[in-house]
């Protein structure tokens, strides 16, 4: 069993000797940005595990970094509730702390929010302050910056998270999928009409053809937009195969779009959308989506080419300097993870 | 602020430059009415151009800037600085583009909260926070504070129902925070800048997400005979994984103000009062009502109300917005508090509350958003009578640090302006606020952006703390750690 002060110690002594860390978690999204400098030693969260409460009436969870959201969705469910961004598990080895830092959200995110959304507090390991609590375990917080939020998708550079303070939600009473062929066009053009008709959609997808609606609610609730949704019931929508790259076996570039869900660009190119519309994928596309929608985010998340194309979108020049900026005063010797957002964090 | 600083002014905005002491007093307070100081000067931009050279020249000069919105704001934060330029953003009052298909709106900041949901309520969509000063408070204020509203239980706040932020450095330098997409690469800057109080940019446009409106709406109100059965009835509806639109409490001095004020028709001889909202589809909120209502039984609501149609909830509902100004009518002066506290210590709390209003010699009305353990105990004060404020303030005091001892914090939603300033060296320890300093220069090394508000710097913590008479290490033995 690792303690706190085993995590702040090797932080320390990373400190004295100067020795980039390389923080590591369930080890179930190294793979989707770009390698932490080689030089670096590992710091392994991962025995830093535990709820250290959970109080439903309140709506809250506060577990250790190390705590594997299975653990976490298993605890919850037994309560009625789950996390809104729907953290995909990985089998097991998925980390809390891990799915924070990359902010890895899952397929109800349009609708359930962010990881950000959900965070109300974290612990933060860093090396300008040693071990500090931003945010806290209410509901409604804004006393100090927010810190807790700021390092969602900090992919680690800012300092080693040791626990998360979330908020929870009540599980709907159904869920269903419903499936339909379909093609691209139509099936955007539908998952918009019906998010932007207030359905009781928790997720929406296409794939290979077919449009996938998943609706959550009460039976009433999702009885009556079932019969608007058409098509037919199935237990096996892309959910979390999305949530977890694992779609596309063979390919070797795996692209991830993020756009406005009515957005063209790009659509006839892509093999699957999700999120309503605000996720594109696209895979081994026969150009570069950066240099061709250069006003979309566009994230490499496989990339078997050994281009050493950075994963993560380019920033414009005053966020990379903000960015420097926040990274020099979190980590000034530069010790987190280095490399593995952008080069020079 | 010399001469020349003046005329460079006048040269960059004209006529909108206000130096006269009558006109410059308009702007001496925020809603924050105990705190005034009148600006060194006002300047009211008209055009972005305008404003990064107002901006570009302020941080030449080393003049501190103070943005400032509608002035609504409860802690301070809009506080002139005498030596320093206010500046007023309500000429950027332009809704910019509406983008049905996407649900999203482009707004610059001076425009009204309310007024974003007026001007695509044709289309069926709103916008979600609420703040019960939407009609005048600004969306810019709104990012500033990251400002709630009766619907933020199930809808969030502002941060959470911001996409996009257009922002002027402190050297005036335009950059662009967040995008029209859902994900966004490294740090969240978009979370960070709100609530920032206007401490690390000026926000000059805004895009917001709407949502369509629910197909059903259905509101409840329920009586009960103690405040404890209304707070552990609260905790049970949460519990029994109902989530409603909006969960609000009073208790009997704010009922029976609202009341007196506007005839709600809430039960007067009640002890406290919740409202419920439910939303969504019609199926659902059916269930839900359902649900509910067993829920109201078993805690023993005194009086349960369903509101039949739109008239009713509207009547419902315009007993708890009116709660302020009802207030307003017992007393000269009433001083808001934001505390937010883990639900389950409300009845205790609240208790303590009651006490403290006994001791201080003031009274108080009680009206929060009990759904998400948000308080504002509002104590009632005549502002004219210079003890009556101090103790005012001392009470408002010992109600944050009641808040902190129960392991909540010192505002939900109303910001740390100059207010809650000494109290941030309570909630946080010097390594904290170290972070918060970092991340201030990272945006603004030199410090010209509000100064002196939300963040305290470590000095003044100590003199705070060797000021401030602690009696006995445990405050509120009585109540449960957290
Ligand atoms: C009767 C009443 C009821 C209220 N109810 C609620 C409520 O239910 N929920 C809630 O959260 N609040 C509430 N408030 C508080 C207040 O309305 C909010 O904090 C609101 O967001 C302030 O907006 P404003 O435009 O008035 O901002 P101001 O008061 O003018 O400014 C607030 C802060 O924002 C900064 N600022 C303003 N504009 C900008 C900008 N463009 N860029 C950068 N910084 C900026 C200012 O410097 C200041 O620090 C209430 C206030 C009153 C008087």
């Amino acid at each position: 069993m690792v303690v706190l002060e085993d995590l702040v110690e090797t932080v320390e002594e990373a400190v004295g000797g100067k020795t980039p860390l390389n923080i590591i978690g369930g080890k179930t999204k190294a793979a989707f940005a770009n390698p932490v400098a080689p030089s670096s030693d590992d710091i392994d969260v991962t025995g830093f595990r535990g709820v250290i409460d959970y109080a439903p009436s309140e709506m809250m969870l506060r577990a250790r970094a190390g705590t594997s959201i299975e653990e976490i969705n298993a605890l919850l469910a037994s309560e009625g509730q789950m996390l809104g961004f729907e953290p995909a598990s990985f089998g097991g080895a998925s980390t809390l702390g891990g799915t924070v830092a990359t902010s890895w959200a899952g397929a109800r995110r349009p609708w359930g929010g962010n990881v950000r959304d959900a965070v109300l507090g974290v612990g933060l390991i860093s090396v300008a302050g040693g071990y500090n609590e931003f945010g806290g375990q209410v509901m409604k917080n804004v006393a100090g910056f927010d810190v807790a939020r700021l390092i969602c998708g900090s992919w680690g550079a800012l300092g080693v998270i040791a626990d998360v303070s979330l908020r929870t939600l009540p599980v709907p009473e159904r869920e269903m999928t419903l499936v339909q062929p379909m093609n691209r066009d139509d099936a955007l053009s539908a998952m918009l009409g019906w998010s932007n008709k207030g359905l009781p959609v928790s997720g929406q997808a296409w794939h290979d053809g077919c449009l996938y609606v998943r609706l959550a609610g009460t039976d009433k609730g999702v009885d009556a937009a079932s019969s608007q949704v058409g098509g037919d019931a199935t237990t096996d929508g892309p959910w979390q195969s999305l949530a977890e790259c694992t779609l596309f076996i063979d390919a070797e570039q795996i692209w991830r779009l993020s756009v406005a869900p009515a957005s063209r660009q790009p659509l006839a190119e892509a093999a699957a959308l999700d999120w309503g519309g605000a996720r594109r994928w696209l895979v081994d596309p026969p150009f570069d989506p950066r240099s061709r929608y250069p006003d979309v985010q566009s994230y490499l998340v496989r990339d078997r080419s050994g281009r050493g194309i950075n994963r993560s979108p380019p920033l414009s020049s005053y966020l990379a300097r903000l960015h420097r900026n926040l990274k020099q005063h979190f980590d000034p010797p530069g010790l987190f993870n280095p490399g593995r957002l952008y080069d020079d964090l | 602020m010399d001469a020349e600083f003046f005329r460079q002014l006048r040269v960059i905005c004209g006529d909108n430059v206000v130096t006269d002491d009558a006109r410059r007093r308009v702007f001496e307070s925020d809603g924050l009415t105990m705190k005034r100081q009148s600006p060194g000067v006002v300047v009211l931009p008209e055009t972005l151009a305008e404003l990064r050279a107002v901006v570009a020249l302020c941080h030449e000069h080393g003049v501190p800037l103070v943005p400032r919105g509608a002035g609504t704001g409860l802690s301070g934060g809009a506080l002139p600085l005498a030596s320093g330029v206010l500046l007023v953003m309500s000429k950027f009052n332009r809704v910019l583009e509406i983008d049905a298909e996407n649900r999203l709106a482009r707004v610059e900041p001076g425009v009204t909260n309310l007024s974003i949901s007026e001007a695509v309520r044709d289309l069926g969509l709103y916008y979600a926070p609420d703040p019960s000063s939407q009609v005048a408070c600004t969306i810019g204020g709104n990012v500033a504070e990251n400002s709630g509203g009766v619907h933020c239980l199930k809808y969030g706040l502002t941060v959470n129902n911001v996409r996009q932020l257009k922002v002027v450095s402190p050297e005036g330098e335009i950059y662009m925070v967040g995008s029209d997409a859902l994900d966004n690469p490294g740090f969240d800057l978009l979370a960070l800048l709100h609530g920032s109080e206007g401490l690390l940019g000026i926000v000059v446009e805004i895009t917001v997400a709407l949502l369509p409106k629910a197909e059903s709406t259905r509101v409840v109100m329920a009586g009960f005979d103690a405040v404890e059965a209304a707070a552990n009835c609260v905790a049970d509806i949460i519990a029994s994984n109902i989530l409603p639109a909006g969960l609000e409490m009073m208790d009997q001095p704010s009922i029976r103000a609202a009341e007196a004020f506007v005839s709600a028709g809430y039960p007067t001889e009640a002890a406290a009062l919740l409202l419920c909202e439910l939303d969504g589809t019609a199926g659902d909120v059916e269930a839900m009502l359902t649900r509910l209502t067993a829920c109201l039984e078993r805690n023993q609501a005194t009086k349960i109300e369903i509101a039949v149609d739109a008239g009713h909830r509207e009547r419902l509902w315009q007993g708890r917005k009116a709660t302020f100004p009802a207030v307003g009518r017992l007393s000269p002066d009433y001083y808001c508090m934001d505390g937010t506290i883990p639900r389950r210590h409300l009845a205790a709390v609240l208790g303590r509350i009651a006490e403290l209003s006994r001791e201080y010699g003031l009274g108080v009305a009680n009206v929060f958003h009990a759904g998400d353990g948000n308080l504002h105990p509002l104590i009632l004060y005549d502002g004219s009578e210079p003890e009556q404020v101090a103790r005012a303030e001392a009470f408002g005091a010992d109600i944050l640090e009641l808040s902190i001892e129960v392991g909540g914090t010192i505002t939900g939603e109303h910001g740390v302006g100059v207010e809650k300033i000494d109290q941030m060296c309570l909630q946080f320890t010097p390594e904290t606020l170290s972070v918060f300093h970092g991340i201030k220069t990272a945006f603004d090394a030199e410090g010209i952006l509000n100064p002196g508000k939300a963040v305290p710097t470590l000095n003044r913590c100590a003199e705070f703390g060797a000021m401030h008479v602690h009696r006995g290490e445990d405050r509120f033995p009585h109540l449960e750690r957290f």
